[in-house]
């Protein structure tokens, strides 16, 4: 396991950490980003091979040399386009917040529990 | 053919378009918009006729490459069927959502177009991540959706469902990079076949995928936010995540669960059991219809997790399939129309303010049969597709694992209980609104899909089912569609049908089966005749009780399992709408329906088991090689419907509460159906009764306490229909009882005693109603005196008490001798001593019937009553006449018994001319009419002679002085008429079984509701959930994996 997959592990935690105890919807937020951040790390890490260069094939890089010269571009391709979704699960996540505190006036967790049971 | 592929372009296309082109031109937007979903539609449908027919499953390769290199979507027959799904529920909830979406602008449209392309994503494609693009699509515009409704709740649970699904997707994601780094390939087919796959690197990650999936399919106690969601959203919303896109999540679940070892597949089918049950026990105590049915659609997903995870277990990868066709294919179906149709309901039926009370679904005529339909659909019953399915399901099962066909009963019970309860509300309802599309087209396609399963039986896929057991539906039909005409014409045509009906069914059945249909068709008949006597009020009533006497009726002519188990549900549900018309019958009928339906889950099993277990289907032969613990099953099915002590407390409230025109029905002939069914059980299986343990000894104890309890009930009644049903009740455990004995003697009596018990206790219930309809009041101390102002119906009284004595001459005279011969034959002595002691009970209660309604002075507000109508009194003296031929001659009746019972046993019983001989005595029915006529006439014609000296005499209450009754009319002479009994027996006469079935509802309440509280409504508390669940599950994992 790389430092930078421990890292990205770290990440997770802190960022579930911060999910799961913050009672505002915006740090809660803010806690579901630094995890989805920390799955982007993981990810890369996976594709990463010691020594080899980024995968774009270029002058530095001819397409012959790329299977022995090259990480694996899968997970940096995977990584591009989960950010993307998290981007928007964020943005979503922010306007729901912005939509309660419009009409609810808090930012409180606790306070939004009326559905239940 | 079209290539699949351009279903989801089209509405991914037409999602981008319709935002730019609705400002513009509102009517090309709106068309094309029902054009991406019409062309979907018809596409999966092409194709699925493609496939059905021979057509070979596809891969469509949307960048040109192969795996690993590029992205395979799979598209075979399953794929068709999901996605016909998929679009038919997305067209259906569009057309609903119109009205909504034209007057407020809002992005609903566009995201309704992207959660059904997203869902055919999810359908179709076999790549992991490219399933995790599709998920968070999915999620991202269903969340989308419930934003756009006007009130902040739907941006609540939104924010609590992308919490929650946003922590699955990171387990999904990070499995699916771990799956990619072990075996190279994202491809699911690939990474099945990968030799990497076994680790313990390999299991962790494809746990990891599958947990995320088992979290989005909502499984116990992950499912907070759904239920949340479902219960916040707009009402289609909440249709299109419930069952569109759930079930299109269930399909990726189908595709990836073979990534886990088959070992650890017990723990998935246990977690979704627990989510079966849990759901429904939770659900029992909403009091918010929407939040009921999201109970009810979780539910669901757990029983679709168990029946795919079982399946494999037990099959492999090898699932027959006739086997997912009918168990998968059914409940899917019904769930998209039943449930997705009950949530178009609540949208429709909606106030202004977003309140939906049911009562105003029932008020029309179309709302009331649609509400009917859709329940009826969802509680599994026939003819409806999950019908079928939960047969089929049942009998699989019962093959492996009995505990498991227990534990899906017990949800399914929870679940029918909910659902009739909601019907009851539903039916009540007075006030008047139209029904518009979705619902009714909902409604016709679940009835045309009804049809469909019939088409499949000539298909082939039952060749155990003869299309004439449906004939009570094409009768319930037939006389509810003439249901407009006036009354007469109606019953005629009633009557007619019910001929027909005989027509159609007596040929085929035989012996006893044969018997029992022709007298049931022939009793409700006669019956049907008092109808006449006054315009109907309540025009469901009639069609009600021709498809109540055909679904009893068709329980003689069936020949297999799969055929007696259809008839049974068919008459349970028919007989429980009847039951609910009544005015104030809603808890009665709910009662009555639950111990029916638990013991029709009783039987359910019991057959399941027997039929399993044999390998046969032929009735006969399921029960003669049936293992002894589903012929315990079964009879208890039985017992428990035929209401016997312990499980009586329906009887009453059932009678008491239900229509007085149609309690004859369910008194009469309904009460026949489980004295059928046991007679057929004892007539194949009767080996099964005598072993280690003497069953059927036990059963005959039954049989006399409730004799006797029934009795002692009885007498102890103030309303006259309670009474009756009590006696009824005691009536059925004598027959009960004898039939236990399983000799000649007693199956002789048994015949003949139900065969009395339809005549007399038909009679007195057409009287008694007749009674009630001229006095306005069922308590018999409120009547009296009525010998003068109804005098014929104080005749046919007499009679029938005189033939449920068992005094001669009447015939149950001779029912007595031969329970009594019989019981003292095989060495029941004491069983004996206890009915006899019940028949002396029995006459407290009959003298108190024709005593208090008839005797004494007249109540001044009675003064005026006229005799029953012409058309009661007809068949009233036509049964008497029968009652009074059969006691004359019982030869006529008897012999054919005795022919059809020596079928089975061997002959105690001989004629002698007009002597009947036993091996304990004799008995001459004929003479025995003659001496009795002679004694009574003597002094008839003495009486009559001295009749000038009678005085009258006044009212007269028995009031103490000083005494200040809180109700006057406990100072009536008829009230608490063996007050002096109750004071010496009362003790043995408490209400016991009452308390503990009240005891046992308030456990399950309070169990539901500790359920229910695990949603607590806070979205960190649901993400808590969901790991704790995630951690248990893996921990379960382990354990059976290593």
């Amino acid at each position: 396991m790389t430092l930078v997959s421990i890292l990205g592990f770290v990440l997770i935690a802190v960022g579930l950490w911060g999910m799961l105890t913050r009672r505002n919807l915006i740090k809660i937020i803010v806690g579901f980003s630094i995890m989805d951040t920390g799955v982007h790390l993981v990810i890369v890490s996976l594709g990463f091979i010691k020594g080899r260069t980024a995968p774009i094939i270029n002058k530095a890089l001819s397409a012959g040399d790329a299977p022995s010269r090259a990480v694996d571009p899968i997970p940096s391709a995977l990584v591009l386009t989960a950010i993307v979704i998290g981007l928007a699960v964020t943005a979503l996540l922010l306007s729901f917040a912005v939509r309660i505190y419009r009409e609810k006036r808090t930012l409180n967790i606790d306070d939004i529990s009326e559905l239940k049971w | 053919m079209v290539n699949p592929l351009l279903m989801l372009a089209v509405a991914l296309g037409v999602g981008f378009i319709f935002a730019w082109l609705r400002p513009y031109a509102k009517t090309a937007a709106w068309t094309l918009l029902y054009g991406a979903l019409v062309f979907g539609l018809a596409v999966s449908i092409q194709w699925l006729t493609h496939f059905v027919s021979g057509g070979v499953s596809t891969t469509v390769l949307p960048g040109g490459f192969s795996p690993p290199v590029g992205i395979a979507l799979g598209w075979g027959m399953k794929e068709a069927f999901i996605s016909s799904i998929v679009f038919l529920g997305g067209l259906l909830g569009s057309i609903a959502l119109f009205k909504t979406w034209r007057d407020t602008p809002s992005a609903g449209p566009v995201l309704f177009l992207l959660t059904i392309a997203g869902s055919i994503g999810l359908i179709m494609s076999r790549d992991l991540f490219n399933l995790f693009v599709f998920l968070e699509i999915t999620s991202m515009s269903t969340a989308g959706l419930l934003a756009t409704g006007r009130h902040h709740e739907g941006a609540v649970s939104g924010f609590k469902m992308m919490l929650v699904t946003g922590l699955a997707s990171v387990l999904f994601l990070i499995g699916t990079v771990y799956l990619y780094r072990i075996t190279g390939t994202l491809a699911i087919d690939q990474i099945l076949v990968s030799p990497a796959l076994a680790g313990t690197a390999g299991f962790t990650a494809s746990f990891l995928i599958i947990a995320a999936i088992l979290v989005e399919l909502k499984i116990w106690p992950a499912n907070g936010w759904a239920l949340d969601v479902l219960t916040s959203a707009h009402p289609v919303i909440a249709a299109l995540i419930s069952t569109v896109h759930s079930v299109a999540i269930l399909f990726v679940f189908y595709k990836i669960f073979p990534l886990l070892p088959p070992d650890s597949l017990l723990i998935f089918t246990s977690a979704g059991l627990m989510t079966f049950v849990s759901a429904h026990l939770a659900g029992l105590r909403q009091d918010n219809f929407q939040r009921m049915l999201a109970y009810s659609s979780v539910g669901m997903m757990g029983l679709f997790v168990t029946v795919i995870t079982w399946t494999s277990s037990v099959y492999g990868h090898n699932i027959p399939i006739r086997i997912e066709s009918i168990i998968l294919g059914g409940f899917i179906i019904t769930h998209l129309l039943a449930k997705g149709g009950l949530f178009w309901v609540v949208a429709h039926f909606k106030d202004s303010e977003g309140n939906f009370d049911i009562t105003r679904v029932g008020s029309t005529t179309l709302g009331g049969v649609i509400i009917t339909g859709l329940i009826l659909a969802l509680a599994g019953l026939p003819p409806f597709p999950s019908f079928w399915a939960k047969w089929t399901l049942i009998r699989e099962i019962a093959a492996s694992s009995l505990p498991i066909v227990f534990v899906i009963l017990l949800g399914a019970l929870f679940e029918v209980i909910n659902l009739f309860r909601w019907l009851g509300r539903a039916l009540e309802g007075e006030s008047h609104c139209a029904v518009h599309a979705p619902p009714v087209l909902s409604g016709i396609a679940l009835f045309s899909l009804g049809g469909f399963s019939i088409g499949a039986i000539f298909l082939g896929w039952f060749p155990d089912f003869n299309i004439s057991i449906l004939i009570p539906f094409s009768g319930l039909i037939a006389a509810g569609l003439v249901a407009f005409l006036p009354n007469r014409i109606q019953i005629s045509i009633s009557i007619l049908i019910l001929g027909l009906a005989g027509f159609a069914l007596v040929p085929g059945a035989s012996g006893i089966g044969q018997a029992y249909t022709a007298i049931i068709l022939g009793s409700g008949a006669l019956m049907l005749l008092t109808k006449m006597e006054a315009a109907n009020k309540d025009k469901w009533q009639l069609p009600l009780i021709v498809g109540t006497v055909l679904t009893v009726a068709v329980l003689g002519a069936v020949h297999t399992a799969l055929e007696f188990w259809t008839s049974w549900e068919m008459m349970t549900a028919v007989s429980a709408l009847l039951i609910v018309r009544g005015k104030n019958a809603k808890k009665s009928a709910l009662m009555y329906w639950t111990f029916s339906m638990a013991g029709a889950f009783l039987l359910l099993a019991g057959l399941a088991l027997a039929v399993s277990a044999t390998g046969q289907t032929d009735l006969s032969k399921v029960f003669a090689g049936a293992p002894s613990l589903s012929i315990i099953l079964i009879s208890l099915g039985f017992l428990f419907k035929a209401g016997v002590l312990g499980v009586h407390i329906w009887v009453p409230d059932a009678y008491a509460e239900s229509e007085d025109d149609s309690t004859p029905y369910i008194a009469a002939l309904v009460s026949k159906a489980p004295i059928i069914g046991l007679i057929l059980v004892f007539y194949y299986a009767a080996d099964a009764f005598i072993g280690p343990f003497e069953w059927r000894v036990l059963i005959g104890w039954i049989g006399v306490l409730t004799a006797f309890f029934g009795a002692l009930f009885a007498s102890f009644q103030e309303d006259v229909k309670k009474l009756l049903a009590y006696s009824s009740m005691g009536q059925i455990g004598y027959i009960i009882a004898v039939i236990a004995l399983g000799s000649y003697t007693g199956w002789v009596a048994a015949l003949y005693l139900a065969l009395h018990h339809i005549l007399y206790k038909g009679l007195l219930f057409i009287t008694i109603a007749g009674v009630i309809s001229r006095t306005q009041t069922s308590l018999m101390y409120k009547m009296g005196g009525l010998i003068k102002r109804m005098p014929l119906s104080f005749v046919a009284v007499l009679m029938s008490i005189i033939a449920i004595s068992g005094v001669p001459p009447l015939p149950g005279f001779g029912g007595k001798w031969m329970m009594y011969s019989a019981f003292i034959e095989a060495g029941w002595t004491l069983q004996a001593g206890v009915a006899f002691f019940a028949s002396g009970v029995a006459f407290l209660y009959l003298y108190r019937l024709i005593h208090t309604v008839f005797l004494g002075m007249p109540k001044n507000e009675h003064i005026n009553v006229k005799e029953s109508s012409i058309w009661r009194l007809v068949p009233m003296y036509i049964i008497i006449a029968m009652i009074m031929g059969i006691a004359t001659m019982p030869k006529l009746l008897l012999e054919p018994i005795m022919n059809l019972v020596q079928t089975r046993f061997p002959a105690t019983m001989h004629w002698e001319a007009a002597n009947l001989i036993s091996s304990l005595g004799s008995w001459n029915g004929n003479a025995i009419m003659m001496v009795t006529m002679g004694v009574f006439m003597l002094p008839l014609i003495l009486l009559l002679f001295r009749v000038r000296g009678v005085k009258r005499v006044k009212p007269f209450n028995i009031v103490y002085a000083a005494e200040k009754p809180e109700r006057p009319e406990t100072t009536h002479v008829a009230h608490n008429f063996f007050a002096h009994y109750r004071r010496a027996i009362g003790v043995i006469a408490l209400p016991r079984a009452t308390a503990f079935w009240r005891g046992v509802a308030e456990w399950t309440d309070t169990l539901g509701d500790w359920v229910r509280q695990w949603a607590t409504g806070n979205g960190q508390t649901y993400a808590v959930q969901v790991l704790l669940f995630v951690s248990v599950l893996y921990f379960f994992m382990r354990q059976t994996a290593l």
